[in-house]
């Protein structure tokens, strides 16, 4: 006697790809976002070989001249045409950017299952070393950012790899937090008693059982998570902490150019400015995005 | 006499709460389940059987009492042993869908238990899968999908193959038809019915639902604040229910046939809070027939047959005056009181 | 009896990202003072939406399209808002199946049942709370003073049902609509509930429409059952005649299914296809046993057999005369 499996009238929990670009076109924020992510990851993969001047290296000739049909956006007190590295900074603010938040995410992902799984019963140690993540978060998260970054370099030296670093650690509670919320109330669920029933010992219940179910929220963190790490790595570098000046970065060019614009060269300072702007924005509109897909709640 | 399968004795469970005070859930209860058997324990909120079914498994740990599983005392064995036993006794919860973990293929869900018990080759797991599927009248394609993708009814099948695949002997079952739909109610029971015979099962039937529990089980417990009141077989505590909360209980069942009269055998007020148990027989505060007796001390059990029992002073009483006064249900109050 | 309020062919649909859905299509039924009319269904049938709708309290995505719902000589489908809210609580009265969800929880109960007073009726606050004293006694909560001081969350569920019901008779509604009122409570606590419900009906001699699952329920408190399937009601009848002669395959499969066998009886076991609304045909055409080609291609009409006893299937005919077995 079979029986045919139909489909519910309940909300699945992950979205299918048409349900997915159904989506996308009605959110014109969204899809704006995506195109400035888009850009951004190509830009970091390409944006060096693009530009037709070198973006190291200081030009013989005229410095500061304003954008012209060569230079359109202009060129720098070093004579370096400021278009070409406007679009070759991507790649190594980009770079940091993704790989702190991946560690910052693995980390904060492990560490906030553990905590939210094993903690807040009695369970002995599991319960103090649970504490013990929280009141090392806490105290992380009780300092403000950007201080606490230019600390954390300023303790290792400037360049990229410390700034990979400031950043993962400070990003790291974040993930936490947002992981060990969700875990919280999966814990509770009836599949997970059921897991316990079917023989799971508890580590493997926290990992293989409650860890995929609390991904979505992490996951939709990561995009602003992203914005963010643009924006301080940006700021570590105007303040000469951040990456070495030769590299083209946005915020490293943006300090460079400053006092040019008090003397009329507006040019130096605003396109890397808008570039950074921008780019911080499409990663939030995204990640405001994928929220509101992911969200099973939401009506759509 | 064959020994039983599952004895529990004396189990209690009490919920510590704030200030001393704490949820006494299961207060002292004492049956037997024997092999093919399946055994009712019904009852309404603060009643404890849902308690009690976890206990039995212990998916919480019991503040007092023992549960014996094949002579074994389950509460004093380490996690390791347990879990070498779990098995032998599964459960199969009330939520159709939340009791399956809802980012796993159904083919994992059904197959973990047995993975993890390591008592069939890797090589012959998935065809006991599919063997389970079957089983349980689903199609053998479902093992690649979703949960998200069944009706309620299904997904409760998918929990009821899970909990078999082990070939356990013991099943306890949660409300297992309450979140369906009356309409897809019967099949699940009677899918239920015919697994018990077919693979010689034991069940502990945790229910509110008595029209449920008469189509699948042989005997049934009644349970009130954490104590059990009556128990007998089925028919029996049907045709004639003892205890007064059985009595009100099931003239609370409302048949769908209205030429069947409504008995009015009603208890005044709220059920009290386990928190704030009444003293002597928890009853005492809502029955017409409570006396001083009743407050002083929880009543014993009395046999009242084989198989019969009946913690209430006056049962012997209220059942005489049945047979004066036939109403097809017991009298609400004494005669002429 | 002239009915108090009468449903004509309402439609109600759905607005999803895929279309619309039909959640209503074409509903028409009459609530008569002193009777109760039971609405049965299972979940997804549409029996809350149809309460909602009728109050004027359905929300995009959710619009009803087209049809009358008449009350006193007036359509209340697309009045104005203003005027529904005269309506609403004091001619026609709710109750709801979560009754703790639809208290605040943040004010006492004698807080929200005097703003209910006051809400139709210039009644000065120390009036208001004697009349709530009184109306929570009619329900069967002893010491009402003591529940008037309490918050929603120290009151059990019944208790909290006994609440929302004393609410739906502050100002002595002539309609009351009750969706399932014994969701989640205990079964003693359940017949409490429905005795309560029953006396008040008698006593008031209010029309009422009851939602309900449970094919007990309707047997026990009430004259008129209505079997609702995806959003169509597929048969109408006395309670009498529904349950002992029933026609519609539905309604045989829902009492089967319900039936307290004494032996271990074995229930038809069918495909169960999801509650769907179709777009053409029968919409029970998926799960019925007697589907023949016509019943998908096009949705029969309720037809009369005998005495108020409407039924909507192209076989009604073969099954009232009793030669087929559903």
């Amino acid at each position: 006697m079979a029986t045919t499996p139909g489909s519910v009238i309940t909300i699945a929990e992950v979205g299918a790809f048409d349900e997915f670009v159904r989506f996308a076109r009605r959110r014109p924020s969204f899809m704006v976002g995506m195109t400035i992510v888009a850009i951004s990851l190509f830009l970091a993969l390409f944006g060096p070989y693009i530009g037709t001047y070198p973006t190291e290296t200081a030009l013989p000739g005229d410095t500061l001249q304003p954008p012209s049909w060569n230079h359109p956006f202009g060129t720098d007190v070093s004579n370096m045409d400021i278009f070409s590295r406007v679009i070759a900074a991507p790649r190594i603010d980009l770079t940091i950017a993704l790989v702190s938040t991946a560690i910052a995410f693995i980390g904060g992902v492990l560490l906030g299952v553990i905590s939210g799984y094993f903690g807040g019963g009695g369970k002995g140690i599991a319960r103090y070393v649970s504490e013990g993540i929280m009141r090392g978060s806490d105290i992380i998260q009780a300092f403000p950012v950007f201080i606490f970054a230019l600390a954390l370099v300023g303790f290792r030296g400037p360049g990229a790899e410390n700034v990979i670093a400031a950043l993962a650690f400070l990003n790291i509670p974040y993930f936490l937090r947002i992981t060990r919320s969700a875990v919280l109330q999966i814990r509770e669920r009836p599949f997970v008693e059921a897991a316990r029933c079917a023989g799971n010992s508890e580590w493997r219940i926290a990992f293989v059982h409650v860890l995929p179910n609390a991904l979505t929220p992490p996951l939709a963190n990561i995009s602003p998570t992203i914005g963010f790490s643009i924006l301080l790595t940006s700021g570590l570098s105007f303040v000469g902490a951040g990456v070495p000046v030769p590299t083209p970065e946005w915020g490293s060019m943006i300090a460079i150019g400053a006092p040019n614009m008090m003397t009329g060269q507006w040019w130096t300072a605003l396109f890397p400015g808008i570039a950074l702007g921008v780019t911080i924005l499409g990663y939030g509109l995204m990640g405001a995005g994928l929220n509101d897909f992911l969200d099973p709640t939401k009506k759509r | 006499m064959v020994a039983p399968l599952l004895t529990v004795s004396g189990l209690v469970k009490h919920f510590p709460m704030t200030r001393g005070h704490s949820v006494q859930a299961v207060n002292d209860i004492s049956f037997e389940i024997h092999r093919g058997e399946a055994l009712a324990l019904v009852g309404e909120s603060g009643s404890g059987k849902t308690t009690t079914g976890r206990c039995v498994l212990r998916l919480i740990e019991p503040t007092s009492g023992s549960v014996r599983f094949n002579g074994a005392d389950i509460v004093d064995m380490d996690q390791r042993a347990l879990r070498a036993i779990r098995p032998q006794m599964q459960m199969v919860f009330q939520e159709p869908f939340d009791s399956l973990n809802p980012r796993m293929r159904i083919g994992t869900i059904v197959e973990e238990p047995l993975k993890l018990a390591n008592i069939v080759p890797p090589g012959d797991r998935r065809d006991r899968v599919a063997e389970m599927l079957r089983l349980v009248r689903l199609d053998t394609d479902a093992i690649n999908r979703y949960p998200h993708q069944f009706s309620a009814g299904q997904q409760q099948r998918i929990g009821i193959a899970r909990a078999l695949i082990t070939g356990p002997q013991l099943v306890v079952l949660d409300e297992p038809t309450s979140a369906l739909d009356v309409s897809v109610r019967a099949e699940v029971l009677d899918l239920l019915s015919d697994l018990q015979e077919e693979l010689g099962l034991a069940y502990l039937f945790i229910s509110h639902d008595l029209t449920a529990v008469r189509r699948v089980c042989d005997r049934v417990a009644i349970m009130y604040l954490g104590r059990i009141v009556e128990t007998g077989e089925t028919e029996a505590i049907f045709e004639q229910p003892l205890h007064p909360y059985s009595r009100a209980l099931l003239s609370s069942v409302l048949y769908p046939d209205p030429n069947r009269k409504l008995t009015r055998f009603t208890l005044e007020g709220e059920i009290p809070s386990p928190i704030n148990l009444p003293r002597g027989c928890h009853l005492n505060q809502r029955c017409s027939w409570s006396e001083p007796r009743c407050v002083e001390a929880y009543p014993p059990t009395e046999r009242y047959g084989p198989g019969r029992e009946v913690s209430c002073y006056r049962a012997r009483e209220m059942a005489e005056q049945d047979a004066v006064v036939p109403d097809g249900g017991g009298t609400d109050a004494p005669a002429g009181a | 009896m002239a009915a108090l309020l009468e449903v004509e062919d309402l439609q109600v649909s759905y607005r999803a990202d895929r279309g619309d859905l039909a959640i209503l299509n074409g509903v028409s039924l009459r609530v008569s003072p002193g009777e109760t009319i039971g609405v049965v269904g299972e979940s997804g049938s549409g029996k809350t939406v149809l309460v909602r709708a009728i109050l004027g309290l359905l929300e995009a995505p959710f619009s009803a399209d087209s049809g009358t719902i008449q009350f006193q000589g007036k359509n209340l489908l697309g009045m104005r808002e203003r005027d529904l809210a005269k309506i609403r609580g004091r001619e026609i009265s709710m109750t709801t199946p979560e009754p703790r969800k639809h208290l605040n929880p943040l004010i006492t109960i004698g807080r929200q049942m005097v703003s209910i007073i006051q809400a139709h009726a210039k009644v000065p606050r120390k009036e208001a709370i004697d009349q709530s004293a009184e109306l929570l006694r009619s329900v069967g909560i002893p010491d009402p003073a003591l529940r008037l001081a309490s918050y929603p969350h120290e009151l059990s569920g019944g208790m909290c049902q006994r609440v929302i019901i004393a609410m739906a008779l502050a100002h002595n509604s002539k309609i009351l609509l009750i969706d399932e009122p014994t969701a989640g409570l205990d079964v003693t606590i359940a017949r409490q509930i429905l005795d309560l419900i029953g006396d008040l009906v008698r006593q008031r001699q209010v029309a009422v429409l009851l939602v309900s699952r449970d094919l007990g329920v309707v047997a026990h408190y009430c004259q008129q059952v209505a079997v609702m399937y995806a959003g169509r009601i597929v048969e109408q009848a006395s309670v009498s005649s529904f349950f002992h002669q029933p026609i519609h395959p539905y309604s045989t499969q829902l009492l089967r299914a319900a039936a307290a066998a004494r032996d271990r009886g074995h229930a038809e076991t069918r495909a169960t296809a999801p509650l769907l609304p179709a777009d053409r045909g029968c919409a029970y055409a998926g799960r019925c046993a007697l589907a023949q080609p016509a019943c998908r291609e096009t949705a029969p009409a309720l037809e009369v057999h005998g005495a108020g006893h409407l039924v909507r299937c192209w076989r009604s005919h073969e099954l009232a005369r009793g030669g087929v077995a559903a």
